[in-house]
């Protein structure tokens, strides 16, 4: 069994095909797993050319956490035949508790994606109405206290606002993986020919933080852009 | 007919020394000093605007919002105090066309006919050729065209009260697109490594064209300027034109985001900064600088 993490699409295949590869030494019966943030299509690809090897290859990307607490299982998603997933359940259980199995291969790249996407643009989405809220004369404390309670209610308003409000940090997610993986996102729904009007913006302004903030910003960054571009702070 | 000019600040200072090119005018603005300076240039000024209606049939209007068109008319020792039967007022002003329809409807109770007529291209200095979009009853307009031609006789007529506005907005709402879509593919060519001297020919002559881009991108690399537009006007414009999207159920998203994009400058850089001031939010986002993709 091997793992891989590899930065992008080309650089897996290049991993295994390329010259002094994983493939000059993989035989029949051997495991691929990959947790890269990938693209579903090329992985799918992949699998069909290492399936001709005998070679199983299945994909395990790793999402950020729902808390704050760095220490608190991560979520783990796997795809690809049933049999070897479950056969590598215990091997993936070494990372997290919180296995999910999500069906064919790419899937859970999908999943993770679609995960990842939701989770930053709905955070982006969030910190700027509550940046409204603020210039109105709002206490990012009420606003977080109110919203989780109402239909609203999401990981912004329920973990990172009030650790926001306390001046705590609350996520060291790198910001230029998650534009990536927004970028992949939404290379995967032009291809697919899913609208992702919402989905673009929020790229869009993950760009601009990534650009902004750099190799080490992440994804707290994201409540200074919001606060330049709407001329409020949302810490005070 | 005896016409007369209120508001005769940036916009409607322009268009009355045009008209005073061929006709005397009487003016009123509440700023002194803004009067003063026509009235050396040949005006005749009116103590207040009540005096100025009671004076003209024909009285112009052109001031920052339809609020203060309403103030100028309504307001105390407004025109309506001396308006009378058969007079007619021609709002100049980039206006909200639902606030002029209730304040002509309120007018034509005094027998006073409105007609909208706000301009567009004079950001660029060439008042002679304005374009001027005209909405209201038409008889009242081919009454008043013979003036508005003394302006420019560059006029579209665009059916009732409030078209004029309309048809404005939407222009300037078009010209918003152009420009932020301009800065956005610009920088995603010079991020691409082609300079902004090698992009300008092919978009002018494909179907990439627009009027931004025309001017826009052959001044980008030196940062020339291309417009005389500040900021919280340009905000203003397009906030007037996704109202009407609002009243009428159009979606807009697209200039909605335009308008996030110009709301950002003003935050960022000031409401009295000048349109152009968007390319330098555009690049921060984008991650460069224009002045370093000029090219030849």
């Amino acid at each position: 069994v091997i793992f891989l993490n590899q930065p992008t699409a080309s650089e897996t295949r290049e991993a295994i095909f390329g010259i002094g590869g994983l493939a000059e030494g993989l035989s029949p019966g051997k495991i691929l797993v990959d947790q890269s943030d990938g693209d579903p299509d090329a992985t799918r690809a992949l699998a069909g050319e290492l399936a001709a090897k005998s070679v199983t290859l299945i994909d395990a990307p790793v999402s950020g956490h729902y808390g704050c607490d760095t220490t608190s299982p991560e979520t783990i998603m796997v795809s690809g035949p049933a049999d070897i997933c479950e056969k590598l359940r215990p091997v993936l259980q070494g990372f997290s508790a919180k296995v999910f199995y999500c069906g064919e291969i790419g899937n859970a790249q999908v999943v993770h994606l679609v995960n990842s996407a939701m989770s930053a643009v709905t955070q982006i989405a969030t910190l700027e109405v509550m940046a409204m809220g603020k210039k109105f004369g709002l206490s990012l404390e009420t606003m977080a206290e109110v919203v989780s309670l109402g239909s609203g209610r999401n990981r912004t308003s329920e973990i990172m606002a009030p650790r926001l409000a306390a001046g705590q940090k609350t996520s060291d997610f790198p910001l230029p993986r998650m534009a990536n993986i927004l970028n992949l996102f939404m290379q995967l729904g032009t291809r697919r020919g899913a609208s992702m009007i919402a989905t673009n913006v929020g790229r869009g302004l993950l760009q601009a933080s990534a650009h902004r903030f750099g190799e080490n910003g992440d994804m707290d960054d994201t409540v200074h852009l919001v606060e330049s571009m709407a001329n409020t702070n949302l810490h005070r | 007919m005896k016409v007369g000019y209120v508001g005769v600040g940036t916009m409607g200072g322009a268009l009355a020394r045009r008209l005073m090119q061929s006709r005397p005018l009487m003016v009123f603005d509440s700023r002194p000093e803004i009067v003063e300076q026509m009235v050396r240039d040949g005006a005749t000024p009116a103590p207040d605007a009540a005096t100025l209606a009671r004076e003209c049939d024909v009285i112009m209007v052109c001031v920052p919002t339809s609020a203060v068109v309403r103030r100028v008319i309504f307001g105390p020792g407004g025109l309506a105090d001396t308006l009378s039967p058969g007079k007619i007022v021609i709002d100049q002003t980039t206006g909200s066309p639902s606030e002029t329809r209730a304040i002509a409807a309120h007018l034509e109770k005094l027998g006073v006919t409105m007609i909208d007529a706000p301009v567009s291209g004079g950001t660029r200095g060439a008042v002679a050729t304005i374009a001027i979009i005209c909405g209201g009853p038409q008889e009242a307009f081919e009454k008043v065209r013979p003036i508005l031609r003394e302006i420019s006789p560059n006029i579209v007529y665009c059916g009732g009260i409030g078209n004029g506005h309309a048809a404005k907005l939407v222009q300037n709402a078009v010209a918003g697109c152009n420009r932020v879509i301009t800065y956005e593919c610009a920088a995603v060519a010079c991020r691409c490594g082609v300079t902004l001297a090698e992009l300008a020919e092919p978009i002018r002559q494909s179907s990439g064209w627009n009027g931004g881009a025309e001017r826009i991108i052959p001044a980008l690399g030196t940062d020339r300027q291309t417009t005389d537009f500040r900021m919280f006007l340009a905000v203003k414009d397009l906030r007037l034109a996704l109202e009407i999207g609002d009243e009428v159920g159009a979606p807009m998203m697209v200039a909605n985001i335009v308008r996030s994009m110009f709301q950002i400058c003003i935050n960022q850089k000031g409401p009295t900064k000048n349109l152009d001031e968007v390319a330098y939010v555009i690049e921060e986002m984008s991650g460069l600088k224009f002045t370093e993709h000029g090219g030849v």
